[in-house]
């Protein structure tokens, strides 16, 4: 688990007590194994919000883990994510939005919008901005929305 | 986007983002060379928050914000530059050209009191013009519908009265008090911008009848006792309103 996942990690797990102090690294190792799958079905990598929300128990506390994240980050919301369409045909920001479980809904000249899961990953958007920078870089914005509109989003790729 | 209603801050440290950008210093850099598209994605970038432009306005972002908008007057909206995009438990997302005006957060905290939490997506004017434009259409079909024999349901009796003593009221800032109109009397009880229910247009009607003159061919209008409570609740809020301002001119 990277560190941006393992922040995210004691985050929900501490305030939705989702595992004991005793289980919780086997919960970590639950997650890990679920990364390892998909990464080996060439699947989009489960975030951890995902993840945690998968095993909150009801849907409304699923959206309540969701709600949590975006109240007590300093990112804004974004509430239909799509691929913007000139980057659907690109396999390298593909691949790097499968692994990092992010968007790129806007990439202009000026600007690039991404949409992830965890505000604290900037490891992610880092990756994709220094794909998509050319002479002059976009400025890179990053807001959150629900891994379930992400994981649509990303089958827009070819 | 017109620069002077920015904040002096946010708007050197968009120019300061431009010119980092184009590896110049800031005092080199010309601001008349800097474009709206480049503009406005430094001012993004700073802010923090995504840019919505025309090309983002799809049929799913258009039917998000006119589910939330549709409780507000697109007037109203239009006056503050704002459009309510989404709800997400107690986080409002909101459109707008102007983000860093604190008067925009005070009147959506006072409107939608359930989200203490509002976060922001930046549009220009033109874009968040374009978008009103859909929504005043959106508006004047719902209204076409009404005429056409929808009769609304009356107003819930504890709209006004279930308000605990302590509750903040919304902030009596309204476009008909910036133009010295008068605001009518149904909107009173309502946060800046709210639609009167349809309920609540329906008893100001019914109220005229009863002043008026009896039409022929038809029977004379009867006030229930939900009438009665609301107009009882339309006139506690006009105490409380008046209390309030004279309490803030005092001060």
């Amino acid at each position: 688990m990277n560190t941006p996942s393992r922040k995210q990690f004691i985050e929900l797990i501490t305030h939705f007590k989702l595992a004991t102090e005793a289980t919780k690294e086997a919960l970590a190792s639950d997650y890990e194994q679920a990364t390892r799958q998909d990464a080996e079905g060439k699947r989009p990598i489960t975030p951890l919000l995902d993840f945690c929300m998968q095993r909150a128990g009801t849907r409304e506390r699923a959206e309540a883990i969701f709600n949590h994240v975006l109240k007590n980050s300093r990112i804004s919301y974004w509430p239909n994510p799509e691929v913007a369409p000139h980057l659907r045909d690109n396999q390298e920001i593909k691949e790097a939005c499968s692994k990092h479980f992010i968007v790129p809904v806007k990439a202009t000249e000026h600007l690039l919008v991404l949409c992830g899961c965890n505000p604290h990953d900037s490891e992610g958007p880092g990756a994709i901005w220094q794909k998509l920078a050319g002479a002059k870089p976009p400025f890179p914005v990053v807001a959150l929305s629900e891994p379930e509109r992400i994981r649509k989003a990303l089958t827009q790729f070819a | 986007m017109n620069t002077a209603e920015i904040p002096s801050q946010t708007l050197n440290e968009a120019y300061n983002a431009i010119a980092e950008r184009r590896e110049v210093s800031p005092a080199a850099l010309d601001r008349q060379t800097v474009d709206e598209p480049e503009f406005l994605a430094a001012l993004a970038y700073v802010l923090g928050i995504p840019l919505v432009e025309k090309a983002d306005l799809t049929q799913a972002l258009l039917a998000d914000c006119g589910q939330l908008a549709a409780e507000l007057e697109t007037a109203a909206l239009m006056e503050y530059k704002f459009v309510p995009l989404a709800r997400r438990g107690e986080t409002l997302v909101v459109i707008s050209s102007s983000p860093w005006d604190p008067i925009t957060t005070e009147v959506l905290l006072g409107y939608f009191r359930q989200c203490p939490q509002i976060k922001f997506a930046l549009a220009s004017p033109q874009c968040l013009q374009e978008l009103f434009d859909y929504l005043k259409q959106a508006e004047a079909k719902t209204q076409q519908t009404a005429v056409a024999g929808y009769m609304p349901k009356p107003l819930a009796a504890e709209t006004v009265v279930s308000q605990p003593s302590g509750a903040v009221a919304p902030p009596a800032i309204q476009p008909a008090a910036r133009t010295g109109e008068r605001a009518p009397a149904a909107s009173i009880v309502l946060p800046p911008g709210a639609k009167p229910p349809a309920a609540a247009t329906a008893a100001s009607a019914a109220a005229t009848a009863i002043s008026g003159p009896a039409q022929a061919g038809r029977a004379s209008p009867m006030l229930t006792q939900e009438d009665l409570t609301h107009l009882m609740n339309v006139l506690a809020a006009e105490i409380q309103r008046l209390v309030q301002q004279k309490t803030r001119r005092s001060l």
